[in-house]
């Protein structure tokens, strides 16, 4: 219908068109149509009473899982990949000028925790687990989740005391991921390698606390790496602080018993004051010792994110917890630890 | 090891044998680090 002079309607008819980019598809031009009488009453009611009832569209069920099929990104290794889509550097300083007083709440910040009852051996949480670890002759606990390749993210503080020495590594640190009531339904993975920020080795609680991440390599078992086995968690960085995570953890001191993984709600609340811009984020939470290093996911469910991780909290604030911002320095380690193998 | 991006490594883990389930169960929560109350305010200043 290319021939305008042969159009219905008195602008001529359009050929159908499609916006190339947005994919919506367009009708020729309607005419505005008059009756002789001038009225606008087009359908007599007799007309609109006899009009038959559209079908209604019936598609086999083939059809729909077709249609409905999740667009997942994936790399050469068939996971969800790191993406993340790190904004501009300066994403931060924007945010300060049109946001600075549109977020956030005071203590407490609201949050909902809850016990995780999906089945742990389902993906994305058997990429969550627990860190066994010895240090000064002591065996304690933490979380950390796969990240990709034989890698694992975690907080600093589980994996170096801070004190400055390399007396401070943690040793026999393995990973058991999907740990439930005892199980270990992936087995026991054992740290190779691990790796800190600088500024928490050196410095520790006193001034490394804004650079409070950790990450290990993990020995292959049978061989096999454990993102091949469990699947990984994306990376994000740079992300504004206005977002909403999903924390988990196997918090095992008071009130929960670290037998369970545990999940909890929140969105940015306030800054903390430690380390210099951008300060870590402050969230409503009341996860208690053993979830530290647990992943602050973003967007879990359709992209899961790693972009905190559950690091310090105030004495008299039990319903608030931070984690660093994860900036450069958070994939900085992350690329550390991705290209080990 | 520490690299030029402000990265510290351990030396490699010594192997050792697996975790028993009763290591596993007895073993403590790490302390998590804990500060001192300060003054946290809802949002930093904004420079000028």
């Amino acid at each position: 219908m290319a021939d305008k002079s042969k159009g219905s309607g008195g602008d001529g008819g359009r050929q159908p068109e499609m916006d190339a980019t947005e994919g919506n598809m367009s009708t020729p031009m309607i005419a505005l149509q008059t009756t002789d009488d001038g009225s606008d009453e087009l359908w007599t009611a007799a007309e609109m009473e006899d009009a038959t009832p559209c079908d209604i569209l019936e598609i086999d069920d083939d059809d729909l899982a077709e249609d409905d099929a999740p667009t997942e990104t994936k790399d050469a290794d068939g996971g969800t990949v790191v993406e993340g889509g790190a904004p501009d550097d300066d994403a931060e300083a924007a945010e300060e000028d049109t946001q600075a007083t549109s977020g956030g709440y005071n203590y407490p910040g609201p949050f909902t925790r809850y016990e995780v009852f999906t089945p742990y051996t389902q993906y994305p949480y058997r990429a969550i687990g627990k860190l066994f670890f010895k240090r000064g002759g002591r065996s304690y606990v933490c979380s950390a989740s796969s990240i990709g390749n034989n890698a694992i993210y975690s907080a600093g503080h589980c994996l170096h005391a801070g004190n400055n020495s390399s007396s401070g590594w943690a040793t026999n640190v393995v990973f058991v991921p999907a740990y439930r009531d005892g199980q270990a339904p992936y087995g026991q993975w054992q740290a190779k390698q691990l790796f800190v920020r600088t500024s928490w080795y050196k410095h520790g609680i006193s001034k490394g606390l804004a650079q409070d991440m950790g990450a290990a390599v993990l020995h292959k078992k049978n061989g096999k790496k454990i993102s091949q086995v469990v699947g990984w968690l994306g990376f994000a960085w740079n992300w504004s602080k206005y977002q909403h995570w999903c924390q988990y953890g196997y918090p095992a001191a008071s009130p929960f018993n670290g037998r369970r993984l545990i999940a909890n709600h929140s969105s940015f609340a306030y800054h903390g004051s430690v380390g210099a811009n951008p300060k870590p984020l402050g969230v409503g939470s009341d996860l208690t010792g053993g979830s530290s290093g647990g992943p602050w996911v973003l967007k879990f469910g359709t992209a899961n994110y790693v972009n905190g991780v559950n690091s310090y909290r105030r004495k008299s604030k039990p319903q608030e917890m931070y984690s660093p911002y994860f900036n450069n320095n958070a994939k900085s380690l992350f690329d550390t630890v991705r290209n080990l193998n | 090891m520490q690299d030029r991006k402000g990265n510290k490594g351990s030396p490699d883990q010594t192997k050792e044998k697996p975790w028993t389930k009763e290591e596993m169960e007895e073993a403590e929560p790490l302390p998590m680090p804990t500060l001192d109350d300060e003054d946290e305010t809802k949002e930093p200043k904004k420079k000028k």
